[in-house]
């Protein structure tokens, strides 16, 4: 084998070890040599079974375009050989719209899509504008020190999410954890455990918290979200208990640890790149291209997954029926053949043909709200700033899923 | 061929503005623009693509 075999070999597996997030840097040199080597590379790596990484932004555009042939089940996130052998014999211990395809997904989805979109997300305008302003103010009360990442930018997003769904603060803590313990399972700091049965008693957390949660919006709906999906319909039937219970999890973890990474690492890269503050500080009209620029520069989900249905051929190979492709979202997102300087953190950059939201029927639910969320936030954040820096060593997590930042250390000086 | 958009629904995720950029835009100011409302049929499988990737169901189209 060549040196450049093994090493595209090398960076392929690499997608399977949760620590290599953990490298951001060096996880996206390897991407690099792949889109620019091997950019449909078949990856047989220990411990799971084969598939084909794709790293090229056109690539995902394309296969995503293509639900008809590319279906999310049976295999719509990356485990090992043990968790996947798991879900075929006893089925999906949950099943989100992440988990569906047609006609299933469109019905399922419509449940909750009112919620998401613009004309309804500005009525949380408001209510948005003073969590970010308690979160800053909250800056200020840490006294010039705090751990971003965990001090802040975990929280808001939480608040918000959870003030959507209708739940009260005192649970909050309670879902912060639970999360983080379903995303942060493949890293040593954050999870309960490592096996299947550590990750089923998380989910059987959640199911008892939710099922409470859904009987009671039953019996007595209110204007939140925890109502319209305790009272969903699909089919013109109730939802069953485990779609219902999915929803609720999906709704409270994706809509909370993917935008506190974005937020998290926004942050890093503004501080890692003071110009670019300056320049957003100067002319906060540049806030909705800062904000995609941070979203694509951080790419929180860190892939999909689709099984093709019948053989399809992308750059003259062939993936055949049956086959599993993985779209890498983080290398989409740095494609030379996209981007102009791509590795450059740019906070006006047009256009920005990111994929961090997917594309397709299954484009993220909670775009809208995600970026709503951060604009409001930096919105009240940066024009404070009077000095802010790194204080120490960031971190990571290790996942192959949600990625994010558990540390970041900074001190600031704010208005 | 007619092609409308209800804009109560397009929440400017700009997919359709890929698939078929002759008749869609999103600017910066983060909304989306037909830039045709009856295109030529030769740009009807585009229209069609972009219509059947709308994650929100906004485009459809009319006869």
């Amino acid at each position: 084998m060549s040196d450049l075999q093994a090493q595209l070999e090398e960076a392929g597996n690499m997608i399977t070890v949760p620590a290599s997030w953990g490298t951001f840097d060096e996880f996206h040199a390897k991407l690099a040599l792949l889109r620019k080597h091997d950019p449909v590379h078949l990856v047989n790596a220990p411990d799971h079974y084969p598939f084909w990484l794709l790293t090229k932004n056109a690539d995902i555009f394309e296969i995503e375009a293509k639900s008809n042939i590319f279906l999310n089940e049976p295999r719509p996130i990356l485990a090992n050989v043990e968790a996947d052998d798991h879900t075929r014999n006893n089925g999906n211990m949950l099943r989100t719209l992440i988990h569906m395809d047609e006609p299933d997904h469109a019905e399922y989805r419509k449940v909750a899509a009112d919620w998401f979109l613009p004309k309804n997300l500005a009525r949380l305008d408001a209510r948005m504008s003073e969590l970010a302003k308690q979160s800053v103010d909250k800056m200020s009360d840490l006294g010039g020190k705090c751990d971003f990442s965990r001090d802040i930018a975990l929280q808001y997003p939480l608040q918000v999410i959870l003030a959507i769904l209708g739940l009260p603060e005192t649970d909050y803590q309670r879902m912060l954890m639970l999360t983080q313990e379903m995303f942060g399972n493949a890293d040593p700091d954050l999870q309960r455990g490592t096996t299947i049965e550590d990750l089923t008693q998380v989910i059987n957390d959640f199911f008892i918290y939710f099922s409470e949660l859904s009987a009671s919006r039953k019996s007595t709906p209110t204007h939140d979200l925890a109502s319209t999906i305790a009272n969903g319909e699909v089919y013109d039937k109730p939802l069953g208990d485990v779609e219902m219970i999915s929803y609720y999890i999906i709704t409270a973890t994706a809509g909370h640890d993917t935008t506190s990474a974005a937020i998290a690492g926004g942050m890093l890269s503004l501080l890692q790149n003071p110009d670019q503050l300056k320049r957003l500080q100067d002319d906060m009209s540049l806030l909705p291209t800062a904000v995609d620029e941070m979203i694509r520069w951080v790419s929180p989900v860190t892939h999909f997954m689709r099984t093709a249905t019948e053989d399809y051929t992308i750059r003259n190979t062939t993936i055949k029926a049956g086959e599993s492709v993985l779209l890498s979202y983080p290398s989409g997102n740095r494609d030379e053949d996209t981007f102009t300087d791509p590795f450059k953190f740019d906070v006006g950059r047009t256009p920005n043909r990111h994929l961090a939201f997917g594309f397709g029927i299954h484009y993220c639910l909670g775009a809208m709200l995600a970026r709503m969320e951060m604009r409001t936030f930096f919105n009240e954040l940066i024009p404070r700033i009077k000095t802010m820096e790194l204080a120490g060593d960031y971190a990571h997590i290790h996942t192959t899923f949600v990625g994010g930042l558990k540390r970041l250390p900074v001190t600031y000086s704010l208005k | 061929m007619k092609v409308v958009v209800d804009f109560d629904l397009c929440a400017s995720t700009g997919g359709c503005a890929r698939i078929c950029p002759e008749v869609f835009e999103v600017r910066t100011d983060g909304y989306l623009y037909v830039l045709q409302d009856n295109p030529d049929d030769e740009l009807r499988d585009k229209v069609v693509e972009a219509a059947e990737n709308c994650p929100t169901g906004a485009i459809t189209i009319e006869d």
